[in-house]
């Protein structure tokens, strides 16, 4: 739910929803000048106009596709709003308001870009900027009805031209997945904002590569786009101001606060709950090429579908690893769980509620007393009133996935702001040669270091939350055990963690033959460094 | 008082130049007119309001007043639209007005400002039998599937008031008929009314020597207010 003024939120939820105390319902509806900044644009006048007339309003959304798509329909009286209208081309007379002059004479045309605002009293919510598909002409009832959708329309229907000389539109195979997605989306014209995707779990984070090469000639880019984001756990968003954004898909669980109450003594106008077995699957077999996995849902088998066998395949070209195919599963799984417990309300019209959005519903009859996520909404404005139908969904048989374990560490944890530290490395006895490697998160950033009575700096970049820093033995030395000093600084030398307030290093003169020092079995200690 | 009613009659005032309100919050411009008899006002308006940076309606509001009486608002931004204000006999100050919450940039414009006095109908023998007038708007009242009722409201506002015309020469009834698709004022006690008589909604029935014509005006204003109200 997208935050909105006090007002609007007593407006929404007051039962008197009238002019009196200025919460009656209102609508916008915005028209940009076709022409705007051309000459011929002039009769418009202005870049933006308020389509005035109109007679309903009706927004789908749906979290199936960013695409919200919306009908309005306008008086279209003496026919000023038709598209082929000009001055002139019908004697006045036949004119039931007199004038000749509109403005409107080809504004309401495919493509057009309109956005609607809608809200009660004052307080008006932006809710879509969409082109227009249709534009209807009736002429026994004088209306002109559009129909349209957001600005994802445009990655819907434009087709993938691939740069000179290529035969995808993506050729890079390791190009982040996050990243093909805000390509494949902006290649259409739409802007969008897409995070770094990693491997789920993988540390030191691992970029979730494309794998494959994307986006062939005749291909829309929707074609190339929504079977990558179907894959993984994300959704694609559109928000009120036609911007596409990649959202992880929410798991929610019972615990989740909802962000509106609904009951049937305030709100509920109209009820209807479904539990339904349509297109869910007991099985699912991922394939990457010539590799595939098969996955099954005990909860989905047994539950829901009493045993029975049902399977279905997905072809996942980027699931290149079977880590990567149970992924994809999960997933899928995850959007069939979506789907199997089903409501439908009517209450008064919430514009600020989004997709995904957590609500409570309570409802004798159905029984309904759990909390739902919002899968679509159906938005009507008319004259007469200003509703909404959601789609709502139980969570229903979800297991929440527990938050990754933190890695395990040998010395004590620390946790520093710095996003650059300094570690100093020091013998504080004999120099006897004892040597260690060094990595970080998996890298290796010292290798074979003999360990001196001078303090060695070791630089370290950190990423957000843990680090694993790695001391490997190579040689315990002439003498004893390998043993150092340690201290923690930022940059500027300043000290974070003395070594008195740190464990020294050591590790113990096992699997050694010679005497040297050399370990025939390198021994390891792991050290967590959090950076917060 | 005696019902009068009037019918859209002759200009009395004109000006076609497409004139800027002005650039910015509280900008004004105003014409004098002095109505011999109630008319309209019609003109066409031209705004510039930008969204705020949320994305939100731009908050300016276009006004339009009538000595003093807030008569229209508009708000956002729109193309060249057309508007009628009716207006009741006498001098009158037309001024249109940028809100106070109108951006630095934001603008208005006026064009084609006609000023219309109507007719009076005094071919017409006798107005009675009148009905005060009756709200047209609705409120919505929908019940909740446990609870009471709630009501909503998004429809238009606007009266009705129904009456009768008399007509003692067949002329007379003959010179109202012709030209009943039209735009009318009536003065009753309760005010002035400007608005619209529905011809389908029109019965004539001829007693004796005399016409008697039941008609219904749709007017534009609020019962209770008229056009002398906001």
């Amino acid at each position: 739910m997208i935050n909105i003024p006090p007002s609007l939120l007593q407006s929404i939820t007051s039962k008197f929803q009238l002019v009196a105390n200025g919460r009656e319902p209102e609508q916008h509806v915005l028209v940009r000048n076709r022409f705007f900044g051309s000459q011929s644009g002039s009769a418009f006048g202005v870049e933006w106009a308020r389509l005035p007339n109109v007679i309903s309003v009706e927004i789908d959304e749906t979290v199936e596709t960013p695409a919200k798509s919306f009908t309005i329909t306008i008086d279209n009286t003496d026919g000023l709003f038709s598209p082929d209208y000009y001055e002139g081309k019908w004697p006045q007379r036949y004119l039931f308001r007199g004038v000749a002059v509109s403005p409107w004479a080809g504004q309401l045309f495919p493509n057009t870009e309109i956005q609607i605002h809608l809200g009660y009293g004052k307080d008006l919510v932006p809710k879509l900027r969409g082109l227009i598909d249709e534009v209807t002409i009736n002429s026994q009832n004088k209306t002109i009805t559009l129909t349209g959708r957001s600005m994802y329309k445009k990655v819907l229907t434009t087709t993938i031209m691939p740069p000179k000389g290529k035969k995808y539109f993506l050729d890079d195979k390791n190009m982040n997945i996050g990243e093909a997605v805000k390509k494949l989306v902006e290649g259409a014209g739409v802007p969008c904002s897409a995070p770094f995707v990693t491997v789920p779990g993988s540390n030191p984070p691992e970029s979730y590569k494309l794998g494959v090469e994307r986006g062939e000639r005749l291909q829309t880019f929707d074609d190339a786009v929504r079977d990558i984001v179907d894959s993984l756990f994300f959704t694609m968003i559109e928000d009120a101001q036609g911007k596409v954004y990649l959202k992880p898909i929410p798991r929610y669980s019972q615990a989740d606060e909802p962000k509106m109450v609904v009951d049937d003594f305030l709100h509920i106008k109209e009820l209807e709950y479904t539990l339904s077995d349509n297109d869910l699957y007991g099985t699912v077999i991922i394939k990457c090429g010539d590799k595939a996995d098969v996955f099954h849902s005990g909860f989905i088998t047994n539950q829901i579908l009493r045993g029975q066998r049902r399977e279905i395949e997905y072809e996942v070209p980027w699931a290149n690893t079977p880590f990567k195919r149970k992924l994809a599963a999960q997933s899928y799984f995850t959007q069939m769980l979506h789907r199997w417990r089903k409501m439908s309300i009517a209450i008064p019209a919430n514009p600020a509620l989004e997709l995904w959005d957590v609500i409570s519903a309570r409802e004798r009859i159905s029984t309904a007393t759990q909390r739902y996520y919002i899968r679509a909404i159906r938005t009507t404005w008319t004259p007469d009133s200003f509703f909404q139908i959601l789609e709502l969904s139980s969570n229903y048989g979800y297991k929440p996935e527990p938050p990754p374990p933190p890695p395990k560490s040998d010395l004590p944890p620390i946790s520093v702001s710095e996003s650059r530290i300094v570690i100093n490395l020091w013998d504080f006895s004999v120099e006897d040669k004892d040597i260690v490697n060094v990595y970080l998160n998996g890298s290796k950033i010292l290798s074979n270091f003999v360990i001196k009575n001078a303090k060695k700096q070791i630089v370290l970049d950190l990423d957000m939350g843990p680090n694993v820093v790695e001391f490997e033995g190579v040689s315990a030395g002439t003498l004893r055990t390998l043993s150092a000093k340690m201290e923690v600084t930022n940059v500027q030398g300043k000290i974070l963690f003395p070594s008195s307030s740190l464990p020294d290093l050591e590790m113990p003169r096992t699997n050694v033959t010679e005497p040297s020092g050399y370990y025939t079995k390198r021994p390891k200690v792991k050290w967590v460094i959090y950076r917060v | 008082m005696l019902p009068q009613l009037y019918r859209r009659g002759h200009t009395i005032f004109n000006n076609n130049a497409e004139t800027s309100v002005g650039i910015g919050p509280g900008k004004s411009l105003s014409f004098e007119i002095d109505f011999p008899t109630p008319g309209w006002i019609a003109f066409d308006f031209k705004t510039s309001v930008a969204n705020q940076s949320s994305g939100e309606i731009g908050s300016g509001e276009f006004l339009v007043e009538t000595s003093g009486v807030l008569r229209y608002r508009a708000r956002g931004p729109y193309t060249w639209t057309r508007q009628y204000i009716f207006v009741d006999a006498g001098h009158q100050k037309i001024t249109f007005k940028n809100s106070p919450e109108y951006g630095p940039s934001d603008q208005s414009w006026v064009r084609y400002v006609v000023a219309q006095a109507f007719e009076h109908l005094d071919y017409i023998a006798a107005i009675g039998n009148m009905t005060p007038p009756k709200p047209l708007s609705e409120i919505q009242v929908f019940n909740t599937l446990a609870g009471y009722n709630a009501f909503q409201r998004s429809g238009p506002n606007g009266s009705l008031i129904s009456f009768d015309m008399v007509f003692t020469k067949t002329e007379h009834f003959n010179r109202f008929m012709a030209e009943l698709e039209n735009f009318y004022v009536l003065k009753n006690d309760q005010g002035v009314w400007g608005g619209v008589i529905l011809p389908q909604e029109v019965e004539p029935q001829r007693k004796g020597p005399l016409y008697i014509v039941r008609a219904s005006l749709h007017s534009v204003a609020r019962p209770g207010v008229g056009v002398n109200g906001e």
